[in-house]
């Protein structure tokens, strides 16, 4: 028989809404889709729901009877019920390694760091939710700005033969920063680095500041696509970080699915 | 450019492709409306961002500096100068004679400087100039929570998105920009007479929050207050000169 119970993860983001179906028998993922907010969370989380719906071949009404919203726009959708990023990204990390004592979230407006025991529960968390430095925004500013897609970012980077450093902290500040230097002239893979390395530079720093001592380390958020930056922050760490089993900009969506499967959604 | 004290002529553009290529041509217009020969000009200092890699310069001197100087030129019982320019913030504090006090500055976050305006009159498809007079009209401002202008710019979006009068959020830009400089305006002991200078003293609807929040009434600039800095710069130029 059709087991026609699903448990949604909708996390919708400042720029991108994600969302992860999950069902009654286990933690497997059934069906996940992404989609831009672009200033309207609800319309799309409803995207995302249609979509899962057409994957699934399940109507939108019993889609919608397990749902648990999260994310910086997640107090806006009027679906289900909605739990702070922190304790989604925490489910859905432990879920699917509870070998990570850290985990590293990088959106893209925001940045957090969360410390998980061995038995799942969040010790402690940290959150740059005051100023955008650092976060995913710079990302999508800079290839705007170099006329490019924010996934070209990655292998240019790493195409680069000496970063250049950037000297702003402001996201806006530094894509003004990095403008002059593409008029300058500058070699656009060293400038991109540049900026990998900067937004590298500014998680670093929160991580050490959560916990000095553990190398279970796992990052996710849209920024952790970026391979470039990953790898920076492990030359900036020291060790490897821990390999997520699931695309990075999930994870929230992935633990309020959990969330919601476990009767958090009801 | 001043000869004998007194402003021959000036001129503001927006800033080109590099420092350099923008000082050539600003001083290119000032020669060519004055009528001034380029071997004429005795002395050049150059200031702000751009200022060391200026080819025709004399010297560079800090903004600050010549802030504080080109408005003692004009109005000599200033002891205060809010600069707003398009990257930074700076309240200023000089003495009688126009000599740097002490400073606040900031330049390190786009809130509470003229990009902030910039950014918000993008998303309002208006004219930084609207955003000031849209402003006076407004008796309820909108709240915006946020600091951070890229957080602010999604804010102002859903105030759009919600139908909020631009009026009412263009006064709620101005006002939040307001108190970015208000909250830095603290560190520096403010005496009057105090004027307000750089681009976003023209905006009259941040200029009356910030009269507002401090409490004193801002002297009114006989000059474009965006050429502030440029003068205090012709003004050390012509100082220099005299005493080669």
């Amino acid at each position: 028989m059709k087991d026609y119970n699903f448990y949604i993860g909708v996390d919708a983001g400042a720029s991108f809404c994600k969302a992860i179906a999950l069902n009654s028998k286990n933690n497997e993922i059934k069906a996940n889709s992404i989609t831009f907010v672009l200033g309207n969370p609800e319309k799309a989380a409803n995207k995302c729901l249609d979509e899962i719906g057409k994957k699934l071949n399940v109507k939108l009404k019993i889609l919608k009877k397990n749902v648990i919203t999260t994310g910086q726009n997640g107090d806006k959708i009027r679906i289900g019920q909605n739990k702070s990023e922190i304790i989604c990204i925490g489910r859905g990390a432990y879920a699917l390694d509870p070998n990570i004592r850290i985990m590293v979230d990088v959106g893209s407006f925001s940045m957090k760091v969360l410390k998980i025991d061995e038995s799942g529960i969040i010790k402690d968390y940290l959150m740059n939710n005051k100023c955008a430095a650092g976060s995913g925004v710079l990302l999508e500013l800079v290839a705007e700005g170099l006329e490019m897609r924010i996934d070209e970012l990655n292998n240019k980077a790493f195409q680069a033969k000496k970063p250049i450093q950037i000297s702003s902290q402001c996201s806006i500040f530094a894509e003004s920063e990095v403008i002059s230097y593409k008029n300058e002239g500058a070699n656009i893979p060293d400038l991109v680095a540049g900026v990998c390395n900067s937004v590298a530079g500014r998680i670093y720093p929160l991580i050490r500041m959560i916990d000095k001592e553990t190398n279970k380390v796992a990052f996710s958020g849209g920024v952790a696509k970026n391979k470039y930056i990953a790898e920076n922050l492990e030359e900036r760490l020291g060790f490897k970080l821990v390999k997520l089993s699931l695309e990075p900009e999930y994870i929230a969506a992935y633990g309020a699915a959990i969330i919601a499967k476990e009767g958090g959604g009801t | 450019m001043l000869e004998d004290s007194e402003i021959r002529g000036f001129k503001i553009i927006r800033v080109k492709k590099t420092p350099v290529e923008t000082a050539e041509s600003v001083f290119e217009m000032v020669l060519s409306e004055t009528g001034i020969n380029r071997d004429n000009v005795k002395f050049v200092v150059s200031t702000g961002y751009g200022r060391d890699n200026i080819p025709f310069s004399n010297k560079s001197m800090t903004e600050i500096t010549c802030h504080g100087l080109g408005a003692h030129f004009l109005i000599p019982s200033i002891r205060t100068i809010i600069d707003i320019g398009g990257q930074d913030c700076k309240v200023i504090a000089v003495d009688r004679t126009g000599k740097l006090v002490e400073f606040a500055m900031n330049e390190k976050c786009s809130a509470g400087t003229g990009r902030y305006l910039e950014i918000m009159a993008n998303l309002l498809h208006i004219s930084l100039d609207d955003l000031g007079t849209l402003s006076l009209k407004s008796k309820t401002p909108v709240q915006l929570k946020s600091t951070c202008s890229i957080y602010a710019q999604a804010e102002v979006l859903q105030c759009i998105n919600s139908g909020f009068k631009k009026s009412n959020i263009a006064a709620g830009i101005n006002k939040a920009m307001a108190e970015r400089v208000y909250s830095m305006s603290k560190k520096v002991k403010m005496r009057p007479d105090v004027v307000i200078s750089g681009g976003v003293a023209k905006n009259a609807g941040v200029v009356g929050y910030l009269e507002e929040m401090i409490g004193i009434e801002f002297l009114k600039l006989p000059i474009d207050p965006q050429i502030i800095g440029a003068l205090g710069a012709a003004v050390i130029a012509q100082e220099r000169y005299k005493r080669k």
